[in-house]
């Protein structure tokens, strides 16, 4: 919904100002708009910029927060959890590799339950690559972490906002995905609210008394015993259970306050005549939306939470559709197994529910171009009955 | 052995889309380690080469030796899995300061903690190059960076002091100036059993150079040259005289087991029992 409504120059929002920015300079606007107090960083490409811009913002008073330039990426998260146990709001940014690194403290993080929100601009693992990929992130699945994609650079200030309120209300951290160089290089008209409306929306972080304060030692993350253990897992799971209806409410919320409205998952084109269903992911989502004149007969599904998957939101948005229409997942990830990470979710969440067809078609991954051109490739491929794994350049 | 060289035997034919800078030191640094193996007469069969990430780590792409091209700050610990499983050849590594002594900095004072042996090169253009020019831990005080845009407040490593702490055997550091003493000290850390370390003071004109006032590769050159004092001129120099200097020269040279060869006699000690 953003992108054909941010483009439009007959639509104006109420105090905002228009810009044109990349993803990655979104991403620090929304940063800044959100006062985060701490922000530790380490370069990786293609996130780079992000934190650029921030220590920019710092130094020249632009913004009143504690930038730190840590020795790697393991220690950038680190000392994400420090700042977050002492009470602070913390925002950095990451991408591929460097959030593989990371991997150990994201649990930690998640474990501890403290909110934050982190944006990782997704890249491929080896052979070396730079180029936009899902799987670096989508491997960061079972860590516990709430996943936003964002298909433009306004929803990736948009949803750095709302991620502020779920991630405080919820105590469950929140990653915000871009796509590589497609998003996060990228220059796109985006809506900068003033400082004063995102002031009321997004209250000033509030201590809950479990910080670390110094006049009240407490020791945090101490050894648990086993019959005390799964208590923690389970409240944390009774929280897990509400983000879906979080992610719904704020994005709902930050509507009648900005103007753009969001939800878990977006549906498009989805009627009772929709044949093929693609389900997308962040920039793919714009160039299927491309050929929705020329196909009338596909409909999109776009997921923009996909931890803990949006299983009511994707049930209700197929719900109009026949049983013989065809799912398509595009999956921009390669996780080592048969299929992609999102078919498998999607299969998850339909599972007694629903029996439809179900494609699974790899592509994009590295960078590659998914063009109209794909996507119309995709949609012959799924009408000549291929294989239920479809890889698009190959055969 | 000394003379001509033919580097094209060393470099990758069909990998000839070198993405450095013009300029940059590290052309300079592959030159003298091409010349060091060349004239030890070392076979490139019999060396294995391994570099991180940032643009020292490109060297493993681009020269035709056994090499791999590994995860950021790792190289010296994959290094240490190739020497242990084959103890007998040649193990370098080339790794940037980013790569050694921030990301990998562990990995780096355990190889000189064990005094493996290998050979680790370490290019030390004072900043994160490859990303687009972003502080690193040695980058000097008050320079511009990307991410300490209004100048570095933060302390510096000193990489030969942290080599010779962390215990190895042989450390020497020269800058990119001085291509035939480098040449020297490679060779010698490639004879020497037991950890090497050479630290290379090398140029980088586009992501430092250009944001501290010296756009060019011959600026850099000449405050390299301005603040590079040799071990034996800086041995009758006073504190006040040494302030903001760094020395060249060969700092340590000693005998110590060498981790490999210790661990291999220990094994061959107890299939008597």
């Amino acid at each position: 919904m953003t992108d054909t409504r941010t483009l439009n120059e007959k639509i104006s929002f109420e105090r905002h100002t228009p810009k044109i920015l990349k993803g990655n300079f979104a991403a620090s606007e929304a940063a800044k708009l959100c006062k985060a107090g701490f922000i530790p960083a380490y370069p990786i490409t293609p996130q780079t910029t992000i934190v650029e811009e921030l220590s920019r913002k710092v130094a020249t008073g632009e913004m009143d927060a504690t930038y730190v330039n840590m020795d790697s990426e393991h220690s950038v998260f680190a000392a994400a959890m420090g700042a977050a146990i002492s009470g602070e709001r913390v925002f950095t940014a990451t991408s591929g590799q460097g959030l593989f690194y990371a991997h150990e403290v994201l649990h930690a993080i998640a474990h501890f339950r403290l909110p934050m929100v982190v944006c990782n601009v997704g890249r491929p693992s080896i052979p070396w690559n730079i180029w936009a990929d899902q799987s670096d992130s989508l491997a960061q699945r079972d860590t516990g972490w709430i996943q936003l994609y964002t298909e433009t650079s306004q929803e990736v200030l948009d949803t750095i906002i709302q991620g502020y309120i779920i991630t405080e209300t919820l105590d469950i951290p929140v990653m915000v995905v871009l796509d590589a160089f497609y998003l996060s290089h990228t220059s796109e008209n985006v809506w900068v609210p003033e400082q004063s409306l995102v002031d009321e929306f997004l209250p000033p972080k509030k201590k809950k008394g479990v910080e670390v304060d110094g006049y009240n030692p407490k020791v945090i993350g101490g050894l648990i015993p086993p019959d005390q253990y799964e208590t923690f897992e389970y409240a944390w799971w009774k929280d897990v259970l509400k983000v879906e209806d979080l992610v719904n409410r704020v994005g709902k919320e930050f509507g009648e306050k900005f103007g753009r409205s969001y939800q878990a998952v977006e549906s498009v084109n989805i009627n009772e005549n929709t044949k093929i269903v693609f389900v997308t992911t962040s920039t793919i989502t714009t160039t299927v939306r491309g050929i929705l004149d020329t196909h009338p007969e596909v409909g999109i599904l776009k997921l923009r939470l996909i931890k803990p998957f949006p299983e009511k939101s994707v049930v209700k948005a197929l719900s109009i559709v026949s049983d013989d229409t065809v799912i398509a997942p595009i999956e921009r990830n390669f996780l080592g197994g048969k299929e992609g990470a999102i078919i498998q979710e999607m299969k998850r969440a339909l599972y007694g529910k629903r029996n439809f067809k179900m494609y699974d078609i790899y592509a994009g991954m590295g960078g590659k171009d998914v063009s109209p051109t794909t996507i119309e490739k995709m949609i012959e491929k799924i009408n000549s009955n291929p294989d239920e794994v479809i890889w698009i350049d190959f055969d | 052995m000394a003379g001509y060289i033919n580097y094209e035997y060393y470099l990758r034919q069909d990998y000839r889309n070198l993405q450095w800078c013009p300029g940059c030191g590290d052309g300079a640094i592959l030159q003298a380690f091409f010349r060091a193996v060349h004239e030890l007469g070392i076979s490139k069969d019999d060396m294995a080469v391994v570099s991180g990430i940032g643009c020292s780590g490109r060297i493993s792409g681009y020269i035709d030796f056994n090499t791999m091209h590994t995860t950021h700050g790792r190289p010296v610990a994959f290094a240490t899995g190739i020497k242990l499983a084959a103890p007998d050849k040649y193990v370098v590594v080339f790794g940037g300061d980013g790569d050694q002594t921030a990301i990998g900095g562990n990995h780096f004072i355990h190889a000189c903690r064990r005094n493996i042996d290998m050979t680790i090169i370490v290019i030390n253009n004072n900043v994160y190059g490859m990303t687009g020019g972003q502080y690193s831990p040695t980058t000097p005080s008050g320079f511009k960076t990307q991410t300490t845009p209004y100048g570095n407040y933060d302390s510096q490593f000193d990489i030969v002091k942290l080599a010779i702490g962390a215990g190895a055997t042989y450390v020497a550091r020269e800058s990119v100036i001085k291509p035939v003493v480098l040449t020297k000290y490679i060779k010698k850390a490639l004879q020497h059993k037991g950890c090497s370390v050479v630290e290379v003071i090398s140029n980088c004109h586009i992501n430092l150079g250009r944001r501290n006032k010296m756009k060019s590769p011959h600026a850099v050159l000449e405050w390299i040259k301005d603040h590079t004092v040799p071990l034996s001129r800086a041995n009758k120099m006073s504190e006040e005289e040494l302030a903001g200097k760094v020395i060249t020269g060969e700092f340590v040279e000693v005998e110590k087991p060498e981790f490999t060869e210790s661990y291999y006699k220990l094994c061959e000690s107890l299939k008597g029992e």
